[in-house]
């Protein structure tokens, strides 16, 4: 197995308060993993190093051997070219409909035509089973169709790996469900690096081939699904029992 | 007390730095990539045509209001005939850079603070720059292009509705002769005030864009980040564009 990104003694903080404490971690090339871990420790923050958005105060993090927090911000923008990445909400842009939403990496990135454009928009969409949306604007879709039509836009440019923001939020379990099998799918189809933070236990076993654990600001335990599902981590126990008795 | 204040300074000093590195980039951005025209036009769209009709409703008014109480003042000397001079120099001079600039700040000002901190807040921001598309290319800059072509132009308007206004009212309410009202204007006009009226508009217009743009993009979480980035973007702006158009006219007019 090939390791694609690599956090390497990660420590962020923002004044007195420490989000994440010395997190190191490998993931996979071509595979899921996802970053479990209750509300408030620190998961997003770990995205948003990850693609750059923020710095860290020490440590590297490396993807696909280049240590971004030295890169240029030019650098930075092409190693983002490698990125799509789903957002709680979609962050569809609200004054574009659906189709152009979609098209927009694209237009941005690459060179095809309008006829080319719209027929990978039609595929993205199909693929993500919304396949007659393409004129509607966001305010128009349920927050379940927005993520497919966020996740049918973080795919558009067949990135290398593609981030998951907690893709369950607000759904409920049924839709929640239909989302993980869409991510199922889409990792068997196209092949990419899937990295997905959560706090849903069902869905994350579901969906993930390596999972970690992230508990005040630290990763305390990460490894293959089969490992953390047998753990004997009392805070790991506690969190996929949800029993509000234990050490959290 | 003491604390308070010297913590509120502080602020205040680490808020223009911040500013400050903000208007840099926009300005480098400006001036080392290409932005897409197309986002310029639409932007030019929005905040010239879109503002047009405001902007000639105030000025309008403003320039009917200014007939009479010149007509007013005027008249207890026997000079009525001084209208024309008076309503030219003060619109041209004064009151079209002035109307441009809080006319620009109250709508395509709100309009950009709004619409960015509501795709900040929204993850907007984060997701352009997660594709990889430079959020000042993509949004500020075109915004601060459309604003630095649009501004002049909006001032020529705004010179042309108030001299208008303020004619009719003097010709066909206070039956001043029409000729008389152009003479005088045109003989103590100079080219060089309509110029430097259209520099004060122009400079009141940038501040306004830039403020906005800094609080909309800066906003805070949630409606109430929103709410205040809009607020206190307006406030400073309605404050600065006086401020800033007393300094133009000290350093324009104050030697005369």
């Amino acid at each position: 197995m090939k390791t694609i990104i690599e956090f390497k003694n990660v420590t962020k903080s923002f004044g007195t308060q420490k989000v994440l404490d010395d997190v190191s971690c490998k993931i996979q090339e071509g595979k899921t993993t996802v970053i479990l871990g209750p509300s408030g420790t620190g998961k997003s923050v770990f995205f948003k190093l990850l693609v750059g958005l923020l710095k860290p105060d020490s440590g590297s993090i490396f993807v696909s051997g280049k240590d971004i927090t030295k890169m240029s911000e030019k650098d930075l923008m092409e190693t983002r070219k490698k990125f799509g990445m789903l957002f709680q909400d979609g962050a569809l842009f609200d004054s574009l409909n659906v189709a152009d939403n979609i098209a927009f990496p694209l237009r941005q990135h690459t060179k095809k035509s309008n006829a080319e454009i719209d027929k990978i928009v039609s595929h993205k969409l199909a693929q993500v089973g919304l396949p007659t949306v393409h004129h509607k604007l966001p305010s128009e879709l349920s927050g379940g169709m927005r993520k497919r039509v966020g996740f049918a836009r973080a795919i558009a440019l067949d990135p290398d790996i593609v981030l998951f923001d907690e893709p369950h939020s607000g759904l409920d379990p049924v839709m929640s469900d239909s989302i993980d099998k869409l991510i199922l799918k889409m990792q068997h189809e196209l092949g990419s690096t899937f990295v997905v933070i959560s706090h849903d236990i069902a869905g994350s076993f579901q969906i993930a081939d390596f999972m970690g654990m992230l508990y005040k600001s630290r990763l305390i335990e990460f490894g293959s699904k089969e490992y953390i599902q047998n753990s004997e981590n009392p805070i790991l126990k506690q969190f996929f029992s949800r029993s509000s008795e234990g050490p959290m | 007390m003491v604390s308070s204040i010297k913590l509120s300074f502080i602020n205040f000093l680490t808020g223009l730095g911040r500013m400050n590195l903000f208007t840099q980039k926009m300005l480098i951005t400006l001036f080392t990539t290409r932005v897409p025209l197309n986002i310029v036009l639409q932007n030019m769209y929005d905040i010239g045509i879109k503002t047009l009709p405001v902007l000639a409703a105030v000025c309008l008014f403003v320039g009917t209001n200014m007939a009479f109480v010149g007509y007013q003042i005027f008249k207890q000397f026997g000079g009525q005939d001084l209208l024309g001079v008076y309503v030219g120099l003060s619109c041209i001079r004064e009151m079209a850079p002035i109307l441009v600039g809080s006319i620009m700040a109250a709508k395509p000002g709100t309009d950009i603070s709004a619409t960015i901190a509501t795709m900040r807040v929204k993850e907007q921001i984060d997701a352009l720059e997660v594709m990889a598309v430079d959020p000042f290319w993509f949004l500020l800059v075109p915004r601060l292009i459309a604003f630095i072509l649009v501004a002049p132009l909006l001032v020529i308007f705004a010179d042309f509705f108030c001299i208008f206004a303020a004619y009719m009212t003097a010709v066909f309410q206070l039956h001043l002769n029409s000729g008389k009202f152009f003479e005088d204007m045109v003989t103590y006009l100079q080219v060089i005030d309509f110029f430097k009226g259209i520099t004060k508009g122009f400079v009141s217009s940038l501040l306004v864009c830039i403020i906005s743009c800094y609080f909309g993009y800066n906003s805070a979480p949630g409606p109430k980040g929103v709410s205040k980035a809009i607020n206190t973007a307006v406030v400073l702006e309605a404050s600065l564009i006086v401020v800033v158009n007393y300094f133009m006219t000290e350093v324009m007019y104050g030697v005369q």
